[in-house]
């Protein structure tokens, strides 16, 4: 990124906060619908108009539509947009993950082709990793793509891709060798969602919401060109992903800032504030401690995204340290879950349909685990802190130097 | 010095020169032998460590004080987090709140002899106050303070550390219109003090008695009726302090353990290569990283007097409070029987870290602040 002569973070900041008070809704002013769908469609509207008005991809390079500023420009933005519809929670994946890896590993003309569109919200990105045969174990997927003359034929199932159904490209992780151990045989490729032989399928979770979709690719051709890197160097642009993932989420990210969330300290404690005054507990010691508790915690998650930001800048702990975020957000979420269900009393386990407070405490606590499990494990992350950030002995694993055929795995599982 | 990622240098070598001499004068063999020969503070010791410039961190530069970093209380948490490495001896937190006190009041010509002695080493102060009277809403203390002639005539009784050693109390006590502040020798009459068995043992506690304890107008600190704001200030220098303080222990007492679960065997392999203790690990990591900070964003919000510093104080103490003694406790565990004897160091942490918990306010006495704080 060129350094010299760009325009001071001030007068951005100026100038972003004037385009975003005469063209962005405020949250107070919208009614953020319930449907996850409707709210992606928002995002991609609103994506396209902070692309039009040359606000989009600060730090990203010009020729792919970003406008080649500092991590400063581009945090200045997400701060100002702070208390405005904003639409980077719905489209992280596409803007925090997908498209810094492609900027990382891309060819020059796989970067021209797409992160234009994916810059301005045209074009939706999905990642097409874990499979029903496993999650944690992502190295080990089934999925096997086959080298045919001047293309790549894909087989096998997908699962847990965020929007898959609203999606026009999925980066998706396969394997093209069997005969050599896991790691060294697989490769990631660009899969338009619409090729001939991908069907998706909407998962419903056990609240009845279904954000998720599950994929199976039955002889899916794609041409050579859509490898992302090399052939059997998939686990490298795979462990880029997740790295980006977990900065992107922890807010260190280099190429993407969601500012402050709507999940943030303030949500919880309204939210948790609400419900204390509704119960007519606002006397009981009991239940005032609890709403502390959970804006105390949600307050030092904040100052703990910040102290590991700066801790992996100045090398203090390596950028696996992102896990302790993931770690601390699910733990969060947990206590959140179990607050909000204490507070709300039995009227959440029976609402009335107008009963808004309710029913979000209810369903959010029929899917607690998801944030302890999706993106990682809370199981993953412990051995990823517990190894990567203190060094500690790793996991026997006996599959990892045997060739894939050899190795015991839930095949059929699908 | 971890609990601040980025300092100066000047900063660093400050905190590198005060970790040497504590690992020379006050390793933390020598606080088992001190506790066990029955010594309290040993002055030279404490002397010593205000040359190093631990006492002068917030005082202003006219009154004979001064800063490393930008801000003096940033420095005096890389204090008090050497000194929780090593469990050590000192006033630090005692002295720092009546120094802020002292130095906060518009008038201090009265006190500049004390807060001389205070920066020297000389004299030691210990504060007298009521954690009721810092709670919002709450403005009743069992320390009260009636005019007399002149002067005034001082009631009640508080627990305070430091207190057995101490050659002057700033007493925080109630008055007909507010809360007055008063600097008081020990020595003065209806003053008693007697010992308690302090779970720390490098730290004295004692039960302070102030029975009509008449002093001069000139004994007065700040203003009359009107020393809630600085009593509230001085909780949050306390906190600050006291916070950095189990940060620096806590961060040692887990280091010490996962060394330990590396160099033991059983099963012919280290115990920290069993998952069982290497998510335990994580979590501990995880909380350690989490209570660094929280205790960091606290210090620099009352530094830069932030509207939130009362909330920040609270939510980092009621974090901390709430992980730190049980983060010791499994400490100990992964130890195995060796972590529960007295020649072996994780006790000594463990009481310096529970007495932190206790102390200033609980976890939930600063949960209630917060609800308070927060309008509920």
């Amino acid at each position: 990124m060129n350094s010299t002569h760009h325009e001071e973070v001030a007068d951005f900041r100026r100038r972003a906060k004037a385009w975003i008070a005469a063209n962005v809704p405020r949250l107070d002013e919208v009614h953020a619908s319930d449907d996850s769908r409707a709210r992606v469609a928002t995002a991609r509207a609103l994506q396209q108009k902070i692309f039009d008005a040359g606000f989009a991809g600060i730090t990203w390079p010009k020729e792919y539509g970003g406008q080649e500023l500092t991590p400063a420009h581009m945090h200045a933005f997400a701060d100002e947009l702070n208390g405005y519809e904003n639409p980077y929670v719905m489209l992280s994946v596409s803007l925090g993950v997908i498209g810094p890896t492609l900027l990382e590993i891309g060819t020059e003309e796989q970067k021209a082709r797409y992160l234009p569109s994916l810059l301005r919200g045209d074009t939706l990105w999905v990642q097409y990793l874990s499979e029903p045969s496993g999650g944690s174990d992502m190295a080990g997927v089934l999925t096997r793509a086959t080298r045919d003359g001047d293309s790549w034929i894909i087989d096998g199932s997908k699962v847990w891709t965020t929007f898959g159904d609203l999606a026009d490209y999925a980066l998706c992780l396969a394997r093209t060798d069997f005969r050599v151990p896991k790691h060294a045989g697989l490769s990631m490729f660009v899969v338009p969602v619409d090729a001939a032989g991908i069907a998706v399928s909407p998962l419903a979770l056990a609240s009845g919401s279904s954000d998720f979709c599950q994929e199976f690719l039955d002889n899916v051709r794609v041409p050579a060109d859509h490898l992302l890197g090399t052939e059997n160097d998939g686990w490298r642009v795979a462990s880029q992903l997740l790295l980006h993932e977990r900065s992107a989420l922890g807010g260190g990210s280099p190429y993407f800032s969601a500012g402050a969330n709507a999940e943030g300290d303030a949500g919880v404690t309204q939210e948790l504030s609400a419900l204390l005054k509704r119960s007519g507990r606002s006397a009981d010691a009991v239940a005032r401690q609890l709403v502390a508790e959970l804006h105390a915690t949600s307050i030092v998650g904040e100052q703990l995204a910040a102290r590991i930001a700066t801790g992996i800048r100045c090398g203090y702990v390596t950028g696996s340290a992102g896990s302790l975020l993931k770690l601390f957000a699910a733990d969060l979420h947990l206590r959140h879950s179990e607050a909000a269900m204490e507070l709300a009393g039995p009227e959440a386990v029976a609402w009335f349909d107008n009963d808004e407070k309710s029913r979000t405490a209810a369903m959010r606590w029929l899917t607690r685990q998801g944030v302890s499990i999706m993106g990682g494990t809370n199981e993953i992350q412990r051995n990823i802190i517990s190894e990567r950030v203190l060094g500690l002995p790793r996991e026997p694993a006996p599959d990892r130097d045997l060739p894939f055929d050899q190795v015991r795995t839930n095949r059929g599982m699908s | 010095m971890t609990m601040n990622l980025e300092l100066s240098p000047d900063q660093r070598l400050f905190a590198q020169t005060t970790r040497r001499f504590l690992e020379s004068e006050a390793p933390i063999g020598r606080i088992r032998e001190l506790h066990e020969q029955n010594l309290g503070l040993d002055r030279g010791f404490w002397r010593k460590g205000t040359e190093l410039g631990w006492t002068s961190l917030l005082v202003p530069e006219g009154l004979g004080g001064g800063t490393i970093g930008d801000h003096g209380l940033v420095d005096l948490t890389l204090v008090a987090e050497e000194m929780g490495r090593l469990v050590s001896p000192g006033p630090l937190l005692s002295t720092s709140v009546t120094i802020d006190a002292l130095t906060r009041a518009t008038d201090t010509s009265n006190h500049l002899p004390i807060i001389r002695e205070l920066l020297s080493g000389e004299a030691i102060a210990a504060w007298v106050f009521d954690m009721d009277a810092t709670l919002p809403r709450i403005a009743q203390t069992g320390l009260r303070a009636r005019p007399d002639g002149d002067g005034w005539l001082l009631d009640g009784a508080a627990t305070v550390i430091d207190a057995p050693i101490a050659d002057y109390l700033l007493v925080s006590a109630q008055t007909s219109g507010g809360v007055t502040q008063f600097l008081v020798p020990v020595n003065t009459d209806g003053v008693s003090i007697d010992e308690r068995t302090s779970l720390d043992l490098a730290r004295r506690v004692g039960e302070v008695r102030l029975h009509d304890v008449s002093v001069p107008a000139s004994a007065v600190v700040g203003g009359v009726d009107s020393a809630r704001a600085d009593v509230e200030h001085q909780l949050q220098v306390a906190l600050v302090v006291q916070n950095a303080e189990t940060v620096g222990a806590l961060d040692r007492a887990f280091m010490l353990t996962i060394a330990y679960a590396g160099d033991r065997v059983a099963f012919g392999r280290p115990i920290s290569s069993y998952q069982a203790l290497k998510h335990r690990f994580a979590d501990m990591k995880l909380w350690l990283e989490a209570c660094h900070a929280t205790a960091a964003a606290s210090a620099y919000a009352v530094a830069n007097g932030s509207g939130r510093a009362p909330e920040l104080v609270s939510v980092a103490k009621s974090y901390i409070a709430d992980r730190a003694p049980l983060m010791v406790q499994d400490c100990i565990q992964i130890h195995g029987g060796i972590g529960v004897t007295w020649e072996h160091d994780m006790h000594v942490y463990l009481r310096r870290i529970t007495q932190n918990a206790a102390l200033f306010g609980d976890v939930r006495y600063h949960r209630a602040r917060v609800a308070t704080l927060l309008g509920n």
